[in-house]
């Protein structure tokens, strides 16, 4: 069955119940299931005139929207592939993904979509999606996920949590990520519940947070940890309206301090999880009382997970229906990550004796920033890519607000200044990829075999007050 | 006072968030957040911080708005109108 095949099933049970509710400051309306179904068939149809059929890849540069869903289910009920990616993507960053991906279309302006089209019979797609996530090895890579995938992953979330025609469920994510797309949007639609479409939570949404909730009687939402500190930090726990009964939480750590103070605070239970794009999301789930364990990510559900290693800790490899084929158009890549059958992650983890998975570290290179994974290779070759750069070095330092952020130490041989370091980066990759700072050093720090000490510099930061 | 906390504001704004402007590129005007901003999103937190240490004052969730947030001068401005409450 396909994406568009499944959504077909919902609307036809219940045509006339309400699917998304547009929340934005400018939104206003609400799409029955019937009518997301006709936009869909609208968008097609606008797709189809613009040459796209079964298997070309549309790249939509689009901010979370109806006319995004639409296009999204549009390309769908078409057999083609949807390239969601970040709009705030640098010039460089769009045509890497536009040739990357060898897109047909790419929608960068909200077209005007016919409210309803034709749409012509099409053959049983396989692929879905191709998500963006950083490369460690330099340029992004393409994540494929096939309808199969998604549809696996979307059942599973429904299943665990529980999704029904009474979910309503907040989306504060950005589409572009596999757990907005995927667990905000996908998966309330497919239960017959409601998706009530907010803009990507930004810093003057805060204070629209719970209000909505209240007025559209929100039952859940999806976040991630910066959200939630910031929803601690600046709302009150007599905010919360009583229709919101739990929150789901991923992409980032959630400490059990934390995770306690927002739950006493707001009196919703916050459930962690645990995936990436690779697995369409998340592959281990944390239910609510009894059945979570605070400190952990969960349990694996509907796919098989272990740990790779001579002890109980290690690296954690992931095999099942959600778990990707591979890397588009990147074998190496795609040989590396995906081998014996199993996807390797490159996070470091233990199981308990009842499965939960508690993460204590990354394999590979990655800066977690917020809900945004940083690799410092991308960082490092913009770096050197400037003339006056000879040698560079990004690292996490420890953020108050996101967890970490990425900071570059830098060697030069000709005249920069920090300031027009970070404006070069800034010209060239999405702004949360930009260093928080650039320091110019005379040497860096390295090891026995010569390569960068990335620890030494890392310990550095983490001296710092 | 307004002056007082223009000039703080302006120095934390440059030193501690780093837009990447030059002290005469921040202006009273220059957006901050948003998508033209040039302060990243959720460092609002930082911002609130500020303004309730220096101002002496509780931001409350809904004035965190464009029209007291968006800029030095709406800033100012807001914080000014919340101390004299």
């Amino acid at each position: 069955m396909s994406l568009a095949e499944r959504l077909a099933a919902r609307v036809h049970s219940a045509p006339d119940a309400p699917a998304l509710i547009d929340a934005r400051p400018d939104g206003g309306q609400t799409w029955t299931a019937a009518t997301l179904w006709a936009r869909a068939g609208g968008a097609a149809s606008w797709l189809a005139g613009q040459g796209i059929g079964p298997g070309d890849r549309v790249v939509l540069l689009l901010p979370s929207s109806p006319t995004f869903v639409a296009l999204v289910w549009g390309a769908w009920r078409l057999g083609a592939v949807v390239v969601p990616v970040e709009p705030s993507s640098s010039p460089r960053e769009r045509r890497f993904f536009a040739e990357h991906s060898g897109a047909s279309l790419v929608v960068e302006v909200p077209p005007p979509l016919p409210e309803r089209g034709q749409v012509p019979e099409v053959p049983a797609p396989d692929r879905a999606l191709l998500l963006y996530t950083s490369g460690s090895t330099g340029d992004p890579k393409g994540v494929v996920l096939t309808h199969d995938n998604v549809l696996a992953s979307v059942h599973d979330t429904i299943a665990w949590f529980g999704f029904d025609a009474a979910t309503r469920l907040l989306c504060v994510l950005n589409p572009t990520h596999g757990h907005g797309l995927i667990v905000g949007l996908l998966a309330p639609l497919l239960a017959g519940g409601v998706v009530v479409l907010e803009e990507r939570f930004h810093a003057f949404s805060v204070g629209r947070f719970w209000p909505v909730c209240a007025a559209h009687q929100v039952t859940c939402f999806s976040s991630v940890p910066s959200i939630l500190r910031t929803l601690l930090r600046l709302t009150e726990g007599g905010d919360r309206p009583a229709s919101v009964q739990f929150g789901l939480c991923a992409s980032a750590p959630l400490s059990p301090g934390f995770q306690a103070s927002f739950e006493q605070t707001f009196g919703v239970p916050l459930a962690n999880n645990y995936g990436m794009t690779e697995t369409a999301t998340w592959v281990t789930r944390n239910g609510l009382d009894p059945d979570r364990r605070v400190g952990t990510v969960g349990r694996a559900q509907g796919c098989e997970v272990d740990i790779l290693g001579p002890g109980p800790m290690g690296e954690v490899r992931v095999r099942g229906p959600q778990v990707s084929p591979g890397y588009h158009d990147n074998s190496e890549a795609t040989a590396r990550a995906f081998r014996d059958g199993w996807f390797h992650t490159g996070d470091l983890g233990q199981l308990d004796s009842d499965g939960f998975l508690a993460l204590v570290g990354r394999a590979k290179e990655v800066i977690s920033r917020g809900a945004d994974k940083v690799y410092p290779v991308e960082l490092e070759e913009v770096l050197l890519a400037h003339p006056a750069v000879v040698v560079a070095a990004a690292v996490a330092a420890p953020s108050k607000h996101y967890g970490e952020e990425p900071v570059a130490f830098v060697v030069l041989d000709g005249p920069a200044t920090p300031k027009q370091l970070r404006a070069w980066c800034r010209e060239r990759l999405t702004p949360f990829k930009v260093p928080r700072s650039v320091r110019i050093e005379q040497t860096l720090p390295r090891g026995r075999t010569g390569k960068l000490d990335k620890r030494a510099l890392a310990a550095r930061l983490a001296d710092e007050p | 006072m307004a002056n007082d906390l223009r000039a703080a504001l302006r120095e934390f704004i440059l030193t501690r968030l780093d837009p990447g402007l030059s002290a005469d590129d921040l202006t009273d005007d220059t957006p901050l957040f948003g998508h033209h901003g040039v302060i990243e999103s959720l460092a609002v937190l930082e911002v609130v911080e500020f303004l309730e240490t220096h101002g002496g004052f509780r931001v409350k969730p809904h004035e965190i708005v464009e029209d007291h947030f968006g800029s030095v001068g709406r800033l100012v401005a807001y914080a000014q109108a919340r101390s004299s409450t």
